[in-house]
């Protein structure tokens, strides 16, 4: 690993906080195996809408159009407008629901959006220079040519949009928040039920972000290829979007599909840029497919977990597995071993895998010691320690996560517990298990996580000598 | 003997209306669609909607208009057919604009049928 992905991620690491610890890259290994493969309930079908359906793309037309005239007109007018260009936008669509609902659709939507949003903007901008009597605003009024009308186009600045909400500046959490608002077209109060946090927290969030992009660029967007440094923060913002989407204990499935969806979506923009098409790119489009694929085997037909041992394999999606390894192909070139390498790789071997008990768990504790060194964290080690306990025995993993003390941030996360009652259970101890189930049991985030515990808990009460 | 109606659709301007999701906005639009398919044998002509400035010609000039202040705006017109007011109201009542903040429909039967 370069030493600049040492310093990056000690720099990362230094204001890590909420976000970052429960969303980050440790926390989706954890669903290649335990109940984070649980930890997404109600997603029956999901990796068919994820990759194909086209009445979930109609039904998000909207939110994607949003974006996409926001990544648009940041570019004309600078992202030191956003908020301007947001509200502008916001009324363009508006209008369009009287315009449309009689006139109909026109053909290319986003540039009669653009147009709109566009001349809003200006008049807006117009009016607040002249009451601060500043006639600093180069701004003409649009001319219909002058709406990106080239499909090409647009994504071209709904990339550059990417990058303006990775600014280092913005802290992580923020980003985060921004990418949601701008580039998926989510309200604050849908960001803040995708994020956990309140409506208070998401608008506090985006309001820190615009102001470092007010004060960080005074004049035109930057160039795409002046922002590329930024492009390990993209990847890790489109990652950590996929993983709200594929494991955040949200109950509605619609809402994480769509999340795991616009990731997909925003990936392949990344992949499909000469600038942009990195080996990392290609890594991070592999790993969304390969979990994709197994997202429907998640839940059975009473809506309940169903963990990766128990898993009908058959329910996988080859065409996302396929897809997955294609881009895991392709994204086998260059010097420098990614996160997403080793995730995709991991996530390729349970694809993969005849069976649960056929996998090749020794590479599979391999490829997370590689994730270790590249990133430390207690639970890649914990994904290890599961990988051992089928390569080696339940006793060699038992003891490999009992040598690691969790810190205190995983003092209250259920996984942990639940994984070591596993261990504890299966190497005999079922009095540990049981402490282990209810420790567990008190912080799951959801029922469906609860109800597995709890079938868990009562097997192991079942085992236990009456006292 | 059938009768027709045009629908007035007043409200506020965009800029003045309250935020709305995209999501929203977007099942919102569907409901156009809804209306269409139930009163479709009623519906004479969809009409279209209004950018919300214009000009207003008097004697005594050309003036900008409606004014900027102005809190309601015509905002869109259709016409529908019926045999009374009534009949035409249930029609109005069912359109998506009497879901939108602040708006209402004025009904204006055309006197040339």
């Amino acid at each position: 690993m370069p030493d600049h992905v040492h310093a990056e991620f000690a720099h990362r690491s230094t204001r890590t906080d909420g976000v970052l610890r429960r969303n980050g890259a440790a926390r989706i290994a954890t669903t290649l195996y335990y109940c984070a493969d649980a930890a997404c309930p109600q997603l029956a079908g999901a990796s068919e809408q994820i990759m194909s359906d086209t009445h979930t793309l109609v039904e998000n037309a909207f939110r994607h159009d949003y974006g996409k005239v926001v990544a648009a007109l940041t570019k004309r007018l600078g992202p030191q407008h956003l908020q301007a260009i947001e509200d502008a936008t916001q009324q363009a669509l508006l209008t369009a629901l009287t315009a449309w609902g009689l006139g109909g659709a026109p053909d290319d939507r986003v540039a009669w959006l653009y147009r709109v949003a566009y001349n809003r903007a200006l008049d807006v901008l117009r009016r607040d220079a002249k009451q601060a009597s500043v006639d600093d605003a180069p701004m003409q009024v649009a001319a219909a040519h002058d709406a990106p009308s080239f499909a090409g186009e647009v994504q071209d600045d709904l990339l550059r949009m990417m990058f303006l909400c990775c600014d280092p500046a913005i802290p992580i959490e923020s980003q985060l928040a921004l990418a949601l608002k701008t580039l998926c077209g989510f309200s604050t109060e849908e960001i803040a039920l995708r994020l956990f946090t309140s409506e208070g927290n998401v608008l506090k969030r985006l309001s820190r972000a615009r102001d470092v992009l007010r004060e960080s660029l005074q004049l035109e967007a930057p160039a795409l290829a002046e922002l590329l440094p930024r492009l390990d923060a993209v990847h890790r913002v489109l990652y950590l979007l996929f993983n709200e989407g594929y494991q955040s204990a949200q109950s509605s499935d619609l809402i994480r599909v769509e999340l795991c969806e616009d990731a997909l979506r925003l990936t392949d923009v990344l992949a499909a840029h000469p600038l942009t098409a990195t080996p990392e790119t290609h890594a991070l489009l592999a790993l969304m497919y390969l979990h994709g694929a197994r997202l429907q085997a998640r839940i059975d037909e009473l809506g309940d977990l169903v963990l990766l041992a128990d898993q009908d394999r058959s329910r996988w999606d080859l065409d996302a597995i396929a897809q997955g390894l294609t881009w895991l192909n392709r994204s086998a070139t260059g010097d420098r071993m990614s996160i997403y390498h080793l995730l995709a790789g991991i996530a390729s071997e349970h694809c993969l895998a005849p069976t649960f008990e056929a996998t090749r768990w020794q590479e599979i504790a391999e490829l997370y010691q590689m994730l270790e060194r590249i990133e430390p964290s207690p639970l890649y080690t914990m994904n290890r320690a599961i990988a051992v306990a089928q390569w080696q025995g339940a006793q060699a993993g038992l003891d490999l996560l009992r040598s690691v003390t969790p810190p205190p941030w995983l003092a209250r996360y259920y996984l942990w517990d639940a994984v070591l009652a596993d261990l504890y259970l299966r190497c005999g101890n079922h009095q540990a298990a049981a402490v282990c189930y209810d420790r567990a049991l008190q912080h799951a985030p959801t029922d469906a996580e609860r109800r597995l515990l709890q079938r868990r808990r009562d097997a192991v009460a079942a085992l236990e000598p009456c006292h | 003997m059938s009768k027709k109606y045009l629908l007035i659709y007043r409200g506020p301007r965009a800029s003045e209306m309250p935020p709305h999701s995209p999501a929203e906005m977007q099942k919102f639009l569907a409901t156009w669609g809804e209306w269409k398919a139930k009163f479709g044998d009623r519906i004479v002509e969809m009409g279209d909607a209004l950018h919300d400035t214009g000009k207003i010609l008097s004697k005594t000039g050309v003036t900008d208009g409606p004014l900027v202040e102005s809190k309601e705006v015509i905002g869109g017109y259709s016409i529908v057919q019926g045999t009374s007011y009534d009949d035409a109201m249930t029609v109005a009542r069912e359109c998506p604009i009497m879901f939108m903040p602040n708006s209402r429909i004025e009904v204006r039967e055309l006197m040339g049928y």
